[in-house]
């Protein structure tokens, strides 16, 4: 829970929109591209999702953080994307997928050798392989944990999933992804 | 629980460390001291940790080289479509109901021109009399101007004595 201060603090930065974005954009789209595996789908939700956050901030009682709010309403608008079917649409179109060769481009610049450069890559690429392969919660939950760190309660409150639901679908992502780096005993 | 053949943490055990650090405390326990498992555990998390990283940075070059276009501004230029829609209908009124007025109302009289059908009769009256002199004046025959000049009668030579002109 956090205190009155921060709360206010939290409600009256929700005016500036613009502000939050810039803070939280680029998590809530990786996020959410990494969910549904669609690049451009992922950036027309994150804006909707900006949106009604800006619309509902009065909604906002403070009683979670900023970031955890937005993935709630982030992983509503997947799930009504779902619904709706649309989201089948896109996927089928798959002509904005993920692309993790492209993606390696981005990788961190203090790997000492090319060869660890390599390594990197390829572990990358395994990550992102194991993702594929993983439904769509199991992948939200995933990157909520290992990429957002949020604790399981946070994931439970964002994903409105009981606890022990948020620990199977992580446990079989981890499993997945440790297969895939050849790191199980 | 350790993995009696092995000596090390199992995949249940260590997937759930992963997933929740403060776990079975014999796992922590196994962890702190085995240096296989510290290699396990520190492989997973480095590639996830880059996956974390390079997914944010790519996404934020994405994002930057894509339009920043915010749906809020949007929704505030929505505002403007009906404001706007009402001027155009203003506008469009303004233009056609002058030509549906036109077309069923007699037009009044500027405001001081006092137009009457009285008026209206005495000045048609004059501009035909007006016409009518014209058209008597034109219809006079008055001397040719070249008789003034006196010239001899006019020779009807024809095309020849032209000719024979031409030739001197």
């Amino acid at each position: 829970m956090i205190q009155l201060g921060q709360e206010v603090s939290a409600i009256s930065e929700l005016e500036d929109i613009e502000a939050v974005m810039g803070l939280y954009r680029a998590r809530i789209q990786r996020y959410v591209a990494f969910s549904i595996g669609d690049d451009d789908l992922a950036e027309t939700i994150t804006q909707e999702c900006f949106l009604k956050a800006y619309r509902s901030r009065d909604t906002f009682r403070g009683d979670c953080t900023v970031s955890t709010w937005l993935f709630g309403i982030a992983n509503n608008l997947i799930k009504d994307r779902i619904r709706r079917k649309k989201f089948h649409f896109w996927r089928k179109a798959g002509a904005t997928a993920v692309d993790a060769s492209e993606m390696a481009s981005f990788l961190p610049s203090n790997e000492a050798s090319p060869e660890r450069r390599l390594l990197a890559k390829e572990r990358l690429e395994q990550v992102n392989a194991a993702l594929d392969t993983l439904s769509v919660n199991q992948r939200k939950i995933f990157i909520l944990r290992f990429s957002e760190g949020l604790d399981l309660s946070e994931i439970s409150s964002s994903t409105g999933m009981p606890v022990n639901t948020v620990k199977t679908h992580l446990y079989r992502a981890v499993t997945a992804v440790r297969s895939k780096l050849g790191v199980t005993s | 629980m350790i993995d009696a053949a092995s000596g090390h943490l199992t995949d249940e055990d260590f997937t759930d460390l992963l997933i929740d650090s403060s776990g079975n405390p014999g796992s922590v326990s196994h962890l702190a001291q085995c240096s296989h498992c510290q290699s396990e555990q520190r492989i997973f998390l480095s590639a996830v940790e880059d996956f974390s990283t390079t997914s944010l940075a790519w996404t934020r070059s994405k994002i930057a080289t894509s339009p920043l276009v915010i749906k809020k501004k949007s929704f505030l230029q929505s505002l403007w479509l009906p404001v706007g829609l009402a001027f155009a209908t203003v506008a469009l009124l303004a233009v056609v109901l002058p030509a549906w007025h036109d077309g069923h109302v007699p037009i009044n009289p500027a405001p001081g021109v006092a137009v009457t059908s009285d008026d209206s009769a005495s000045v048609i009256a004059q501009d035909n009399q007006l016409l009518e002199s014209v058209s008597i004046a034109l219809s006079t025959e008055d001397n040719i101007p070249l008789s003034e000049y006196h010239l001899p009668p006019r020779q009807h030579g024809g095309a020849n004595g032209r000719m024979e002109l031409r030739n001197r």
